[in-house]
């Protein structure tokens, strides 16, 4: 049964400010379906922490100015009641904010973190408690920390216990922001494998896990999503795009990311150049023109349209065919 | 966040009203004790037709039972109370702002000697020193009237903010050494800036909300202190208000009914405090990014 | 040849705790050497000493022990005006390094004023003096006049920290983690800064990043910190062959981007619980091969044809 979990359209999130509205999110599409871990790649300036929060906590001055986000076939997040949405978080959609391992209730001990929990989504103590000392075995992590307050846990333990918690209810849709930068490689690692082996055991049915760093990612990804200036340029299954990218952006942003012995000596890299673009004033026609190599007239005057190339998408002027 | 080159700070104020209605409330409270002479033609030491109430023709405040007339005894003393107030407050910001950057970003040796001073002020009763200062300084008559006034203002104001100026330190100090350890300040020593430089380009505009914050929380002790010791009978002239108001309660003038004596002044000077800490309150939430409410 | 900048046994230990004080060994005896023209990548995580070893080197605080020499100098005994004419830095978050009340002009005209004796007054002098720095880090001077450090990004203003840090023409440049918090795609574009500014100026840089990958590629000499301690160095060609279980631990767990991990995780990540005071070598508690000998004597440093590593596996006679 292939149902879409997540069916995004023509999304746009904007902040308004004193300067003008920031087109965090402008004209995002995206399909994410049963089963899948789906990595949205981005930099500073693109839109991604914008775009995960906007699903689960739209918070002024952040608002939805267009499009639709349909989960589950059912619910359109852009126009999902309170009540409703407070009955699907955690139990449907779950989503681990980007530096929540820092923000857990620091003088509370874990167990009763787990008990506001409970009381909060109206479920008995006892069960949640049962369901969360399961997952503290599935991510490793003993019984006892249940008695430790959040301080006498590493980084790493403390991402492992959100995991832990945002899969208590099995949720169709888990949305990580940046759930691996500030550990260090060996908990980076621990992380990235525990999410995949979590969706391996059906705890989760799927995973979106935004972040800057698509080596770490593409790991674990079964497809991957390149956002640019508020929109997705190139999407498609990890392998591809990382072998074979299609945007102009996707394949410098790879040709950027040094693979382990090269020097300087043997070969000299090029990274991007440019800077990142303004949002409340976003180029004109493609935005990421200013900074592409094949950018063309067309580029400059017209945004271009996303092209569907097998089961890949890419939005460039490239790829359509004149 | 400096109310001086960030516009949202700016826009931030504009938009708080419990800012302007304080600021208002000081404003004029503070016109009234400039101009409020000009409508009168009685000094406070004048002696009238005694308990006349309030809206009487001639003493829009009524008088008291010696027949002092209340209006012009508020607004003549009105003004010693805040000049007094607003020397105290400078002395104390700028002596405690001096010595909390000082104290910061040196620490060491100086540090401890200034942090020993300031627990000295916390533990000693300053309240006693100025009494015992005010009393041996303003009983002087050596000095002619017309400018006796004015060293009496000047220096009740200096003593009280010399006595006052801890608590100011104290916090200058701890937002000092937040500051210090930036890497920004690192990079002004590296390009080779001396100590002094620093504190002033780098250290102190990055505060500057915070003086302000300060010097209005000290306009506000300033002037309790200037009353309270008025009220004990260090006073910078002869006659002054809360002396007065003093002798009134004393006289039991809650019992023989003339209320708008004590009433008035009384009103007065707390609804200029309470104005003063609100303001306070109001600039905290506009330059505190966490009580912003964007 | 007299090396440049000389580590002997360095170490700073602070004073940490609330209420029962105990002390942090942050640099614990290291010692290394950095030549004239190099680029020394010190590679180390969180915890492993190396931004106290940057301000160390920059005179921001003082070893506990050791000695630190530059050209053979006790730093301690050169003033600091000169001594930053020799020396200077760059470091890790481009927004904090700037005064956010000031122009950046104005905090290169600082600079200028504070190390030539002439009264620089308007800023097309400022600008004419800093032009052919800006063309070595790629932007143009008439971009920066009268904007604050908000108006850039992350990058730009990290290339305006190297900037200033050039200004004085110093010879040896530290950078402390100068492109983590950069943008990935600009990352080598600013690495690249410093490797031409090595063929162009003779410029001696130390760069310190927890990124295998860019510190395999921006330098000429490796040094592996752990808590504290050295426990490899070497030519680059350590980092692609390790010696030390530490150093093979990072190149195997490092995501690549050309391929996947190959088999599931063999390492134990680093809790608080598996810090004993232990006599041994700090990383038995989370090495795979570690000997009884490891818990309990601290492995010497053994010579590896040019690269030392500090280890129990390699001491065998």
């Amino acid at each position: 049964m292939s149902r879409d979990i997540l069916l995004v359209d023509d999304y746009k999130v904007y902040y308004s400010t004193f300067s003008g509205a920031v087109r965090a999110v402008d004209g995002l599409s995206l399909r994410i379906i049963s089963g899948n871990i789906v990595g949205i790649i981005g930099e500073s300036g693109s839109g991604k922490s914008t775009f995960a929060q906007s699903l689960v906590l739209p918070k002024h001055p952040m608002f939805i100015a267009g499009g639709k986000a349909i989960f589950l076939e059912k619910y359109d997040l852009t126009k999902i009641s309170v009540r409703e949405r407070r009955s699907i978080l955690l139990t449907k959609l779950s989503y681990i904010p980007q530096y929540a391992m820092d923000s857990l209730p620091t003088i509370k001990k874990l167990k009763t973190f787990i008990r506001d929990i409970a009381s909060e989504k109206n479920v008995s103590y006892s069960e949640i408690l049962d369901k969360f000392r399961e997952r503290l075995k599935q991510v490793n992590l003993s019984d006892n920390i249940l008695d430790m307050y959040p301080l006498q846990l590493s980084g790493g333990m403390r991402q492992r216990v959100l995991i832990a918690i945002s899969t208590i209810f099995r949720p169709a849709l888990l949305i990580a922001d940046e759930p691996t930068s500030a550990l260090d490689v060996v908990s980076q690692r621990q992380v990235l494998e525990l999410l995949k082996d979590l969706k391996e055991q059906d705890l989760v049915d799927s995973i979106m896990i935004i972040s800057h760093d698509i080596a770490s990612i593409r790991q674990i990804a079964d497809r991957l999503a390149i956002m640019y200036a508020g929109k997705i340029v190139e999407e498609g299954e990890s392998e591809k795009v990382i072998h074979d990218p299609l945007h102009p952006y996707t394949s410098l942003l790879i040709r950027s990311v040094p693979s382990l012995g090269i020097n300087y000596k043997e070969t000299r890299l090029k990274g991007l150049g440019g800077f990142p673009p303004n949002l409340i004033n976003p180029p004109k026609g493609c935005r990421f023109h200013p900074r592409c190599p094949f950018a063309t007239d067309i580029c400059r005057a017209k945004e271009p349209p996303t092209i569907q190339i097998g089961d890949r998408r890419v939005s460039c002027w490239l790829y359509v065919e004149r | 966040m400096s109310l001086f080159t960030d516009p949202v700070t700016w826009l931030l104020l504009k938009r708080n009203i419990r800012f302007w209605v304080s600021l208002s409330i000081v404003m004029s409270i503070v016109i009234f004790s400039v101009v409020g002479p000009l409508f009168t033609s009685y000094k406070p030491i004048d002696h009238t037709t005694p308990r006349l109430p309030p809206l009487s023709p001639g003493h829009p405040f009524g008088t008291d039972n010696l027949g002092y007339d209340v209006y012009s005894s508020t607004v003549y003393g009105l003004r010693v109370s805040l000049l007094v107030g607003f020397i105290a407050a400078l002395v104390a910001t700028m002596i405690g702002v001096a010595l909390g950057l000082v104290a910061g970003f040196k620490g060491g040796l100086i540090d401890q000697i200034i942090d020993g001073s300031t627990n000295l002020l916390l533990t000693i009763p300053t309240i006693f020193i100025m009494i015992i200062l005010g009393s041996f300084y303003l009983q002087t008559e050596a000095v002619p009237a017309r400018y006796r006034e004015i060293i009496n203002i000047l220096f009740l104001g200096s003593i009280i903010g010399v006595l006052s100026w801890h608590w100011t330190a104290r916090a200058v100090r701890s937002q000092v050494m937040a500051l210090k350890i930036s890497d920004y300040i690192i990079v002004s020593k590296l390009s080779g800036n001396s100590d002094l430089k620093i504190i002033i380009r780098d250290i102190l505009p990055n505060i500057a909300s915070y003086v302000l914050l300060v010097f209005v929380i000290q306009l506000a002790n300033g002037l309790s202190t200037a009353v309270t010791l008025e009220f004990l009978g260090i006073k910078a002239s002869d006659w002054s208000l809360f002396a007065r108001v003093n002798q009134w309660l004393q006289m039991g003038v809650l019992w023989a009914g003339i209320w708008w004596a004590w009433l008035i002044p009384g009103i007065i000077i707390v609804a200029l405090i309470t104005s003063l800490y609100l303001i306070v309150l109001a600039l905290d939430e506009v330059f505190n990014p966490r009580l912003r409410k964007v | 040849m007299r090396p440049l900048l000389e580590f002997r046994e360095v170490s700073k230990t602070f004073a940490a705790g609330l209420l029962t004080r105990y002390n942090i060994k942050a640099v614990d005896r290291v010692s290394f050497e950095v030549n004239k023209d190099e680029i020394i990548g010190i590679l180390g995580e969180s915890g492993s000493g190396k931004s106290t070893i940057a301000k160390l080197i920059l005179k921001v605080i003082k070893p506990t022990s050791g000695q630190i020499l530059f050209k053979g100098r006790d730093i301690w005994e050169i003033n600091e005006r000169e001594y930053y004419r020799y020396v200077q830095g760059v470091f890790q978050d481009p927004f904090s390094s700037f005064n956010p009340r000031r122009r950046i002009i104005d905090i290169f005209r600082d600079t200028i004023i504070n190390t030539s004796n002439e009264k620089i007054k308007n800023h097309e002098e400022v600008i004419e003096i800093i032009r052919p720095i800006f063309e070595k880090i790629g932007l143009d001077p008439r971009d920066i006049i009268e904007k604050y450090p908000h108006e850039f990004s992350g990058g730009q203003l990290q290339r305006l920290s190297i900037a200033r840090a050039l200004l004085v023409r110093p010879e040896l440049i530290v950078a402390d983690e100068p492109v983590s918090m950069v943008d990935a795609s600009t990352r080598i574009d600013i690495l690249n800064i410093f490797i031409d500014l090595k063929k162009t100026t003779n410029l001696t840089s130390i760069i310190i990043g927890h990124d295998l990958a860019l510190t395999s590629y921006v330098s000429d000499r490796v040094i592996v910190l752990y808590r504290g301690q050295i426990v490899e160095e070497g030519s680059v060609d350590i980092l692609k062959d390790p010696a030390h279980p530490y150093t093979k631990m990072l190149s195997e767990s490092i995501p690549r981007i050309d391929k996947k991990w190959e088999s599931h995780l063999k390492y134990k990540a680093f809790e608080t619980s598996n810090i004993k005071t232990s006599r041994g070598c700090i990383f038995a508690s989370r090495c795979p091969y570690k000997k009884e000998i490891c818990e309990n004597k601290e492995p010497p440093y053994v010579q590896l044809g040019k690269s030392r590593v500090r280890c129990w596996l390699y001491a065998e006679k």
